[in-house]
């Protein structure tokens, strides 16, 4: 018969390699995070001066590589709190659980759009890889609102979320 | 002339079954109408579900009787916390479901005119949208921003709280059932 003190080394045991793994799979996804393949095009001008402050390179990069792991409830909380108050987190659900299925080969910044209003306008080309030797491209314009010294993304979808 | 005695048994015996069969009918007619729901001072019956699907009736549209007893639910606790807050339904108004619907309409107004966003909700939408916030061609300011005054904050807290109007009825129901502690004693699924 096992001892009870038996059972709570072997708990215990059971707790640190749950831990560990939770942690292994926290790194996995921080390598993912800074993996994102971004590139700056030729108009974009030199990477370094093209982010207004670093807190939006970091928001960006966080947000699409959340979005690329499939993780569309991280996603969410990076939405500007309005957009959170009035869409549906259902409907976003629906529209961005297949983000992952794709390989994203390169995300292309184009020349950035400033409103000189907090508001930031990115100009994105995603290539993914859909099939062996096939690619696909697609044109987005990401927009960023910088509210109390803070960047969220700007979901703007006529289809998805029309209004809004 | 005389019947036979098996005949007369037979007509007795559907005698009886026919009274009966009235008896049970008058009985359940005239039993108490069943509770939907109660909480603290709060009992709701199908009683007023039915009056709540007549009326609807009257005014050209039918509802189930699930949906009439689901509306009685949401309309008494609305009409509760509307008297609950001083609000009074018009005088003149002598149908009971009109008041109930008057008042309730009253309370829900009054959640509209009230609810409150955090400012970075307020905040974000106006940064975000700065399109509708441009001074018109005919002004000396044209294409300048507007400052984010308050007449401009409470533009867009109404156009966000009437986008989520059903989200917060609905929000204000849940909490009004947790308010006066009302459980749903009966679904008729029809």
């Amino acid at each position: 018969m096992i001892g009870s003190r038996h059972m709570g080394k072997a708990a215990a045991l059971a707790l640190t390699m749950a831990a560990l793994i939770s942690l292994g799979c926290a790194s996995v996804q921080q390598k993912k995070i800074s993996a994102l393949p971004i590139s700056y095009a030729p108009e974009a001008g030199p990477a370094e001066r093209y982010w207004p402050d670093p807190a939006l390179k970091d928001a960006f990069e966080e947000y699409w590589a959340t979005r690329f792991a499939g993780q569309w409830e991280g996603a969410w909380k990076m939405e500007a709190p309005y957009f959170q108050e009035m869409a549906s987190k259902r409907r976003y659900g629906i529209l961005l659980k297949n983000s992952d299925k794709k390989k994203v080969l390169d995300i292309r910044l184009c020349k950035a759009i400033d409103r000189k209003c907090r508001l930031y306008e990115i100009p994105v080309e995603f290539s993914f890889s859909i099939t062996e030797g096939k690619t696909e491209e697609v044109h987005v314009m990401d927009r960023w609102v910088q509210v109390s010294g803070k960047w969220h993304h700007v979901m703007r979808d006529p289809v998805f979320f029309p209004g809004l | 002339m005389s019947y036979p005695t098996s005949k007369i048994k037979r007509l007795t015996a559907l005698t009886a079954v026919a009274l009966m069969a009235l008896c049970l009918g008058w009985g359940t007619a005239i039993a108490d109408p069943a509770l939907i729901a109660e909480g603290k001072g709060i009992r709701i019956t199908t009683d007023d579900a039915e009056m709540i699907r007549q009326y609807s009736e009257i005014q050209g549209y039918k509802i189930s009787q699930k949906r009439a007893q689901e509306l009685a639910v949401r309309l008494t606790l609305f009409a509760k916390e509307a008297e609950a807050m001083g609000l009074t339904p018009k005088k003149d108004i002598s149908d009971p479901v009109e008041r109930l619907k008057h008042l309730a309409n009253q309370y829900q107004l009054k959640l509209l005119d009230e609810y409150q966003y955090p400012a970075v909700v307020i905040e974000s939408y106006y940064w975000a949208h700065p399109e509708q916030f441009r001074y018109g061609d005919d002004t000396p300011k044209a294409g300048e921003l507007m400052p984010l005054d308050d007449p401009i904050k409470e533009k867009i807290r109404r156009h966000i709280v009437d986008w989520n109007q059903q989200k917060i009825w609905d929000e204000a129901y849940q909490s009004l059932l947790d308010k006066y502690g009302v459980r749903i004693l009966q679904e008729d699924r029809s």
